[in-house]
């Protein structure tokens, strides 16, 4: 209690019927029902109209319930759409097809780990054989460089091929040139 | 092989708790009784094809008491179009049809309550209906209509403003009609 008597507006009172103001606040407003006749008339008078209300229940309640269930049991049952809700929703599944789709899974799941297995790195020539776009580093030496550059000559194809040397064993010695499959090994001499 | 279904039990328990509350909403909104009994069973038949998607039984009952307020306003919509459509054609105001169920509300008083009910904007009533008939508190009205609890709040004070002033224009119509 607060002590300094509040005048509750109406949507105050209405909330206080319904149980809705914070408990802090009711003391004044109970306060201000006893102590005032206009606000207390006002409140008897929200306190009629949902007397009112609730005087008057729906006829026949309980006996419109049980009917009420039994037509919605009849109803479920006439429509197998319905049933498929409840009672009625019962699967049944082969034994041969729980072994198929069991066959499925475990192959979908051998798929999704084998592709997230390591995997062996790929030469230079089998990569372009694939018609991968290859953009790696690979070592090589003399006999798969020849099959890739006879890849590309069969395939009609060319491929940019950057050969680093260690630079502490060779020197770059003039201009980069294009090198011509169908001049091999003439232009690679160079 | 066989999946073992749901439990049937899972579904009379919610039946049980919630069907009282949905009905209640459903004959609030549309003003009929049987014709909340047909939306209520649509809701649950609805619930039983997916029954085992609620986590817990709150849960399943939020989301019945969203479809069947969706329901309901839906063919509260319906009937006040057709009833404007016969006023239009008969220029008068179409009587409501004494039928079964209104026999069985005798009390005038309910009458009027629920007619009243059915004149206040379809925001206001939805938000009352849920406060009044729900059993539910701001934050579960607020998370069912996905509104804020502070928009519920005045949804509430607004609505009963709205049905107090219907009441008392009602009343003093019934006054003046007794008094000529």
């Amino acid at each position: 209690m607060t002590g300094v008597h509040m005048r509750p507006d109406d949507m105050l009172l209405s909330a206080f019927l319904d149980g809705e103001v914070p408990e802090q606040f009711r003391p004044d407003i109970e306060a201000s029902i006893e102590s005032n006749p206009e606000c207390r008339a006002r409140f008897e008078q929200l306190k009629r109209l949902r007397a009112t209300l609730q005087r008057h229940d729906v006829p026949e309640l309980q006996a419109r319930m049980a009917e009420s269930f039994a037509s919605i049991q009849r109803r479920v049952a006439a429509n197998p759409r319905v049933g498929a809700g409840l009672r009625w929703r019962q699967i049944q599944v082969p034994v041969p097809a729980i072994a198929a789709a069991a066959f499925v899974v475990v192959a979908l799941a051998a798929v999704v780990v084998w592709s997230f297995l390591p995997k062996a790195p790929a030469s230079a020539p089998d990569l372009l054989a694939e018609g991968q776009d290859v953009d790696v580093t690979i070592r090589v030496d003399d006999a798969d460089m020849e099959r890739v550059l006879e890849w590309l000559a069969d395939k009609e194809m060319l491929g940019e091929i950057r050969i680093q040397l260690p630079e502490q064993q060779f020197e770059i010695v003039g201009e980069p040139v294009l090198l011509k499959p169908d001049r091999f090994p003439e232009d690679f001499s160079e | 092989m066989q999946r073992s279904a749901p439990s049937e039990d899972t579904f009379r328990l919610v039946y049980d708790h919630v069907y009282p509350i949905i009905f209640r909403i459903a004959y609030r909104i549309t003003g009929s009784v049987d014709v909340a009994e047909e939306l209520c069973q649509e809701a649950f038949i609805k619930y039983y094809e997916r029954v085992d998607m609620f986590p817990d039984r709150d849960q399943a009952k939020y989301w019945l008491i969203r479809v069947t307020k969706n329901l309901s306003l839906n063919v509260a919509k319906r009937v006040s179009r057709e009833r404007k459509a016969y006023e239009r054609v008969y220029h008068e105001p179409q009587r409501r049809a004494k039928t079964g169920e209104d026999e069985l509300i005798r009390d005038e008083e309910a009458l009027e309550v629920q007619e009243a009910l059915q004149r206040l904007p379809e925001k206001l009533k939805t938000v009352l209906v849920l406060k009044e008939y729900g059993d539910l508190n701001y934050r579960e009205i607020s998370s069912i209509l996905g509104i804020t609890e502070g928009n519920v709040k005045v949804r509430v004070f607004r609505a009963r403003g709205r049905l107090m002033e219907i009441l008392k224009e009602d009343t003093e119509s019934d006054r003046g009609t007794h008094a000529t």
